[in-house]
């Protein structure tokens, strides 16, 4: 892989007499795609400049866990740079060749900082941040849902990202459409009967909430896509599900994530009162826990459905992957929230 | 109870990530043997599973009849050793037979049969729901207080710590 880089990143920059390939390693834990650290050495006459890099790679089509672009998060990350002041990483390249790197990748800057968002909870090192860092996250998704959408998806790519017939042209529209998706997606990931899932589903139909402006979402905004640094967010990462939706949904991921992933963002901000209260003081949304529930519902579907679906795959032994079949385990846990959210009556003696 | 993947589905994902991901990484010749060993070991775990019960209460009924039948071609033998034949008939081999246990394939069958069931009536009810009938509320109701512990059920057995793998 180091050569490919190498050949790759020569092309790109013709001017430089000789790039060199330092430090290169796999970095663990990225369920979606394939993530490589490196540093880019290039040397132009006297002058040799390190540049910490990030290969983001597709994984094998029918292992992919979430069906992105890598040249529609390259764009992105520019768009997001250039029209608010969230912190993201530069996109340097995208390759849509998939014979350069074996699929198709971009190349991104590596942000300094720390990706470890335990280390901030339970006792952790850096939890004196934790209230920092989680106020933080919370201006930034504030910043995010109330920058006009038409400067960050101007060519309306991000309104229908994975092409399923998601129409945005209101709330309801996208409600609708979103709905009709999620069910006839359940034959898709059902690798076995999941009532828990198909009733959240048919619930999140029969029970819509009040309507709130379509945002731009982060699409998987969760403890594991920021880096932190002496107390502050020094990017938020992983924009591949971004889309077009409602803000709660944003959330309502974050909430379930909290949870799955035992962090304690929500719980961590004490500016006006909590997370929620701060958000709706920056945004004006005034969204009510029960939309955060509901919200985390939905947007636990619009993740698990491509990603169950990808288990289902492994299942069927279209491929054999561990990864797929590890994330069952977190799949089975995020049932326990529709659980949550569908108020399902908890067992008595006798209950069958 | 999430039936799929069966044990024997797990397994060979390990068996697979431990020959591609783990073996090429292991250096030391004592350790590629334990990843021999622990693939040996995984093997005989799946082939048991799925027949262990059925097995046993197989072998069960077997051994009751078989003191049963041991007692009996002694005939009137006397002596400390055939009374105690006889008197371990009449006690361990005196029991009724236990209720056969149906295959791991006709169980797992008709529990998916079943749970099919309770989507498809999840269905009908939202259609319900959705035309104002009053009645399926509670019908709803009743149909969750057989998934609520179900799903409590499956939380138990799915999970493994806190947190995910490899995500800081």
């Amino acid at each position: 892989m180091e050569i490919q880089l190498q050949e790759f990143l020569a092309r790109q920059w013709p001017d430089a007499d000789l790039i060199e390939i330092e430090e290169f390693a796999i970095i663990a834990g990225g369920y979606s795609r394939e993530t490589y650290r490196f540093n880019a050495c290039i040397s132009r006459g006297e002058i040799r400049q390190t540049m910490p890099m990030i290969l983001r790679k597709d994984p094998p089509a029918a292992a992919a866990i979430l069906d992105s672009s890598r040249q529609m998060e390259h764009d992105l990350l520019h768009r997001v740079k250039e029209h608010t002041d969230i912190p993201v990483s530069h996109s340097h390249f995208v390759e849509n060749d998939p014979v350069t790197f074996g699929e198709k990748a971009m190349l991104i800057e590596r942000v300094h900082g720390s990706g470890e968002p335990s280390l901030l909870f339970h006792g952790g090192a850096n939890e004196s941040q934790a209230e920092s860092v989680a106020t933080q996250l919370c201006e930034l998704m504030a910043k995010l849902h109330t920058t006009d959408v038409s400067k960050l998806n101007p060519t309306g790519e991000l309104s229908d990202p994975r092409n399923e017939g998601i129409d945005v042209s209101s709330w309801s529209n996208y409600m609708d459409s979103t709905f009709r998706y999620y069910l006839r997606s359940y034959e898709r990931m059902a690798f076995a009967p999941l009532p828990v899932f198909y009733d959240g589903f048919l619930t999140l139909r029969r029970n819509r909430p009040r309507e709130l402006p379509l945002v731009l979402c982060h699409g998987d905004f969760n403890p594991s896509n920021f880096l932190y640094e002496n107390g502050n967010v020094t990017a938020l990462i992983d924009w591949e599900n971004s889309h077009v939706g409602d803000p709660r949904e944003d959330l309502g991921w974050l909430a379930l994530m909290d949870f799955l992933t035992n962090t304690n963002i929500l719980g961590s901000v004490k500016e006006d009162g909590g997370f929620l209260q701060h958000y709706n003081k920056l945004t004006g949304f005034g969204v009510t826990p029960e939309e955060v529930n509901y919200f985390s519902m939905f947007s636990g579907a619009n993740i698990g459905i491509p990603v169950i679906s990808a288990v289902k795959r492994r299942l069927s032994k279209e491929h054999d992957g561990l990864m797929t079949l590890y994330i069952l385990l977190p799949a089975i846990q995020s049932e326990m929230v529709f659980f949550q959210c569908l108020g399902y009556p908890m067992p008595t003696a006798g209950d069958a | 109870m999430l039936t799929t993947p069966s044990i024997a589905d797990v397994i060979e994902g390990i068996q697979i990530s431990l020959a591609r991901d783990i073996m090429p990484e292991v250096k030391s010749q004592n350790a590629q043997t334990c990843v021999v060993m622990i693939q040996a070991l995984l093997q005989t775990i799946a082939q048991r599973v799925p027949v262990e019960q059925q097995m046993m209460v197989a072998e069960m009924n077997q051994m009751t009849a078989t003191l049963r039948d041991v007692s009996a071609l002694l005939g009137a033998s006397a002596g400390d050793a055939a009374e105690s034949i006889r008197s371990r008939a009449k006690t361990l081999g005196g029991g009724e037979d236990v209720p056969a246990i149906p295959s791991y394939e006709e169980v797992n069958g008709t529990h998916r049969k079943l749970s099919q069931g309770i989507v498809d009536t999840l269905e009908d009810l939202d259609t319900l729901l959705r035309s104002g009938n009053a009645e399926a509320e509670g019908a709803l109701t009743r149909l969750r207080q057989h998934i609520a512990p179900r799903t409590l059920q499956e939380f138990g057995v799915y999970t493994v710590g806190a947190g995910m793998a490899g995500r800081g």
